[in-house]
C-alpha cells in the first residue's frame, strides 16, 4: 500500500507528493506502451482501457492523489482553477506544437482548401449542430451545450493514421485528415474559450455577430502572436548551431507563445500552432539535420507523455458508475456527433471538390468514420470547473470512448471494403522482409556462437551455407526486396557510425567541434534515407527501369 | 565485339532487365555495361543543403546494386562492367551513348512518355537500338 505522507494533514501537496504522482504516471504510461506491443490494439485505445481499469480498480487507498496535483473536484475552489489551467497550459501546447512542427507546409498548401473548409467552417458547424442537438435532446442549457459542441469538435485521427500506414493507404488521405486535425485543434480551443466565457456571463446573451467578431479577434490575435514569436525564434535558431540550445528554445517558444497570447487575451493554442509551423518549415540551412532530429525526438516524447497523461488522468477522474448511468446521454451525444460529422465531411468535400482535384467518395467515407475524438477534447473537458462540468466530462469521455473503440476498431475493415488498401502487396512484402531479417539475425547468432567456440567450424560452415541459400532463395523470389535490404543496411550502418562518434566524444578521443561537424554530415545522410522511404515507391519522371 | 548497355535503377523491374541483358550478352558474346543514373528528382523537392548528401547516398545505393548485378552476371559466366551517371536519366544516358560506341540499350517497361521519346531519340539520332523489357512474362529469368 502506498500512501502519500502528509496527504491528509495538508491540503496543499508537497513537492515530493507531486513527484511521486508524476513517477507513477510515467510508470503507468510505460506499462501500457509495453503491453500494447503484445496486443493488436491502437495505443490510444489501450490507454482508454487502462484509464477505465484505473477508474474501476480500488485505487483510492492504493494511490491517493493529493488534491490540486491532478485531482479535479467538482467544486469552485482555487485548486480547480489551478488544475484546469495546468491542463490547458501544460498538456495541450506540446500536443499541438509537435503536430505543427511535423506538418509539411508545402504539402499542406496543396490541400489548403479542403483542410480550411473542414477545420474552420467545419468546426463552427459541428459545434453549432452538436450544441443545438444536445441542448434539445438532453434539456441542457444552450450555453453549456455549446461548450460541449466546441470541445468535441476537435478531431484526433492518430489511431486511424496508424492503420493507414500498415494498410498502404494513399498519402493524400493522411494529409487531409492530419491537416484538418491540426488546424481544427486550434479553432476548437478558441471556440471553447469563447463559449466558456459566454456560458459564464449568461446574464447577457451574446449576439452571433459579436461572437463572430470575437472569434476572429481571438483567433487572428493568436496567429499574429504565433507569427511574431515564431519569427523571432527562427531568427535566433538560424544563427545558432547547437541542438541542445535550439531544442530548449523550441520549448520556450511553445510555452512562451502560449503564455504571451493568453496574457494578451488572444488564443494561446493558435499561437503555439503558428509558431510550430514557422519553426517546422525552416530549411536545413537554418535548422541543421542534427537539430531537426533532436527536435523531433524531443517533441515526440513530450507529446507522447502529454497524450498519455490526458487519458490516464481522465481514467483516474472518471466515475464509471456515473458513466454507466449516463449511457443514454452518451448515445445522444454520439448520434449528434456522427450526424454533424457526416454533414461537415460530405458537405465540405463537395464544396472543395468543385475545384480541379475532387476528393474521391471513398475518401469521404473514411474521413467521416475516421473522425475520432481524443486528447484535445479530453484535456478541454478536464479543464472545466463548476456546476455540471462533471456531466460534460462524462459525455466527452463517453464520446471519445465510442469513437476509439467502435470507429477506431472498425476503420480497418472499412478501408479494406472500400478497396483503399494495398494490404495484399504490402503484407506479402513485409512477410518476406521479416523472413530476410530473421535469417540475417540467425546468421549473426551463428557467427557469435562460432567465435565464442560454442560451434565447431564444420557445423558453423554447413549451417551458414544453408542460411545463405535460404536468403538467396527469398531474394530470388522477391527481387524487389534487394533494394529494401540495402536501404535497411545502410541505415543501420549510419546509426552505428553515429554511436561510434558519440562514443569517441564520450571517451575524449575527439573534441566537441569535430563531433558536431561529423554529426551534421551523418545526420544529413540519415535524413536522406528518411526522405527516400517517403518517395521511393512513387513512379518518378524518367525512371527508366523501374 | 558489340556492347550492350543495361540501364538499371532501384525499382522492382530492375532484376528482370538485368537478367535479360545478361542472357543477351552471354548468347551474343557481347560486352555488358550496367548503367545506373542517380537522379535527385526521385527524392521530390529537396533543400539545397541536403543535395550533396542525397547525391552521395543514392550513388552508394546505385553502386551496391551494380555490384550485386555484376556478381549475378559473373555467376552466369558474363563479366560485366558498371557505370554510375548523375542527372536526368534520359540526358545522362544519351550523353553516355554519344561518348561510347553501343549497339543495344535495354530499358525497363516504357512507363511514361519521356522514356518513350528518349528511346526514339537514341534510335533516330544516335543510331542505337533500344529494347524495352516487358514487365511480365518475358521468360528471361536467368539466375
Amino acid at each position: 500500500m502506498l500512501h502519500f505522507p502528509g496527504a491528509q494533514a495538508s491540503p496543499e501537496p508537497t513537492l515530493i507528493q507531486q513527484e511521486i504522482v508524476f513517477v507513477l504516471l510515467l510508470l503507468l504510461i510505460s506499462a501500457v506502451a509495453i503491453v500494447v506491443r503484445r496486443v493488436r490494439l491502437p495505443y490510444t485505445v489501450a490507454l482508454v482501457l487502462a484509464g477505465l481499469a484505473l477508474a474501476v480498480l480500488p485505487t483510492e487507498g492504493l494511490v491517493k492523489l493529493p488534491e490540486g496535483v491532478i485531482a479535479l473536484p467538482h467544486g469552485n475552489g482555487a485548486s480547480d482553477e489551478i488544475t484546469s489551467q495546468l491542463i490547458l497550459a501544460l498538456l495541450v501546447p506540446p500536443l499541438v506544437f509537435e503536430a505543427a512542427l511535423r506538418m509539411n507546409l508545402r504539402t499542406l498548401r496543396k490541400e489548403w482548401l479542403p483542410i480550411f473548409l473542414l477545420a474552420v467552417p467545419g468546426v463552427l458547424i459541428t459545434a453549432l449542430l452538436v450544441g443545438a442537438a444536445v441542448s434539445f435532446a438532453l434539456q441542457i442549457p444552450i450555453a453549456l451545450a455549446m461548450v460541449f459542441g466546441a470541445l468535441i469538435s476537435a478531431t484526433d485521427p492518430v489511431a486511424v493514421i496508424a492503420f493507414f500506414r500498415t494498410l498502404g493507404v494513399d498519402k493524400r488521405l493522411s494529409i487531409l485528415m492530419e491537416g484538418e486535425s491540426l488546424i481544427n485543434d486550434g479553432v476548437a480551443v478558441v471556440l471553447f474559450t469563447l463559449t466558456v466565457a459566454a456560458a459564464g456571463s449568461a446574464a447577457v446573451q451574446p449576439r452571433l455577430l459579436d461572437g463572430l467578431f470575437e472569434f476572429v479577434r481571438v483567433a487572428g490575435g493568436g496567429i499574429l502572436v504565433g507569427l511574431a514569436t515564431g519569427f523571432i525564434a527562427a531568427q535566433i535558431v538560424s544563427r545558432l548551431d547547437d541542438r541542445l540550445v535550439e531544442t530548449t528554445l523550441s520549448m520556450a517558444l511553445a510555452f512562451g507563445s502560449f503564455v504571451a497570447a493568453q496574457s494578451l487575451g488572444v488564443s494561446g493554442i493558435l499561437a503555439v500552432l503558428t509558431a510550430g509551423l514557422v519553426i517546422g518549415s525552416l530549411d536545413l540551412q537554418k535548422l541543421s539535420p542534427t537539430t531537426r532530429i533532436t527536435l523531433y525526438n524531443f517533441w515526440d516524447l513530450l507529446a507522447f507523455v502529454a497524450n498519455s497523461a490526458v487519458f490516464l488522468i481522465l481514467g483516474l477522474q472518471i466515475d464509471v458508475t456515473a458513466l454507466l448511468g449516463h449511457v443514454g446521454t452518451v448515445v445522444v451525444a454520439v448520434l449528434a456527433i456522427l450526424a454533424s460529422r457526416a454533414i461537415v465531411v460530405y458537405g465540405m468535400a463537395w464544396l472543395s471538390s468543385r475545384g480541379r482535384d475532387p476528393i474521391p467518395m471513398r475518401y469521404r467515407h473514411v474521413m467521416f468514420w475516421g473522425g475520432l475524438r481524443g486528447a484535445v477534447s479530453l484535456a478541454l473537458a478536464l479543464s472545466l470547473t463548476g456546476p455540471r462540468s462533471g456531466d460534460l466530462q462524462l459525455m466527452t469521455f463517453g464520446v471519445v470512448l465510442f469513437t476509439l473503440l467502435v470507429q477506431g476498431l472498425t476503420i480497418e475493415p472499412l478501408i479494406k471494403r472500400l478497396g483503399l488498401s494495398n494490404l495484399t502487396h504490402t503484407a506479402q512484402q513485409q512477410h518476406q522482409l521479416a523472413r530476410l531479417l530473421m535469417l540475417r539475425a540467425s546468421r549473426r547468432e551463428l557467427d557469435t556462437l562460432h567465435h565464442e567456440g560454442l560451434l565447431a567450424q564444420p557445423a558453423w560452415r554447413a549451417i551458414s551455407d544453408m542460411a545463405e541459400e535460404d536468403m538467396q532463395a527469398v531474394l530470388h523470389q522477391h527481387p524487389e526486396l534487394e533494394r529494401r535490404i540495402l536501404v535497411e543496411t545502410r541505415q543501420e550502418l549510419l546509426r552505428a557510425k553515429r554511436n561510434a562518434l558519440a562514443e569517441a566524444l564520450h571517451r575524449g578521443v575527439i573534441g566537441e567541434e569535430v563531433y558536431q561537424q561529423e554529426l551534421g554530415q551523418l545526420d544529413r545522410q540519415i535524413l536522406v534515407w528518411e526522405r527516400f522511404d517517403e518517395y521511393a515507391d512513387r513512379p518518378q519522371p524518367g525512371d527508366a527501369s523501374t | 565485339m558489340g556492347v550492350i548497355v543495361c540501364a538499371t535503377g532501384n525499382g522492382v523491374q530492375s532484376r528482370r532487365v538485368q537478367n535479360a541483358a545478361v542472357e543477351l550478352a552471354r548468347v551474343d558474346q557481347k560486352r555488358l555495361v550496367f548503367v545506373h543514373v542517380v537522379d535527385l528528382r526521385q527524392m521530390g523537392e529537396m533543400e539545397e543543403a541536403l543535395r550533396p548528401a542525397a547525391r552521395a547516398e543514392l550513388a552508394w545505393l546505385g553502386e551496391a546494386s551494380l555490384r550485386l548485378a555484376r556478381d549475378r552476371a559473373r555467376r552466369q559466366g558474363v563479366t560485366a562492367e558498371s557505370v554510375i551517371l548523375h542527372g536526368n536519366v534520359c540526358q545522362a544516358l544519351e550523353g553516355y551513348l554519344r561518348d561510347h560506341p553501343v549497339d543495344l540499350v535495354l530499358l525497363g517497361a516504357a512507363s511514361n512518355d519521356e522514356i518513350t521519346r528518349c528511346a526514339r531519340r537514341m534510335e533516330q539520332e544516335l543510331g542505337v537500338a533500344v529494347q524495352f523489357v516487358a514487365a511480365q512474362g518475358h521468360g528471361l529469368d536467368a539466375d
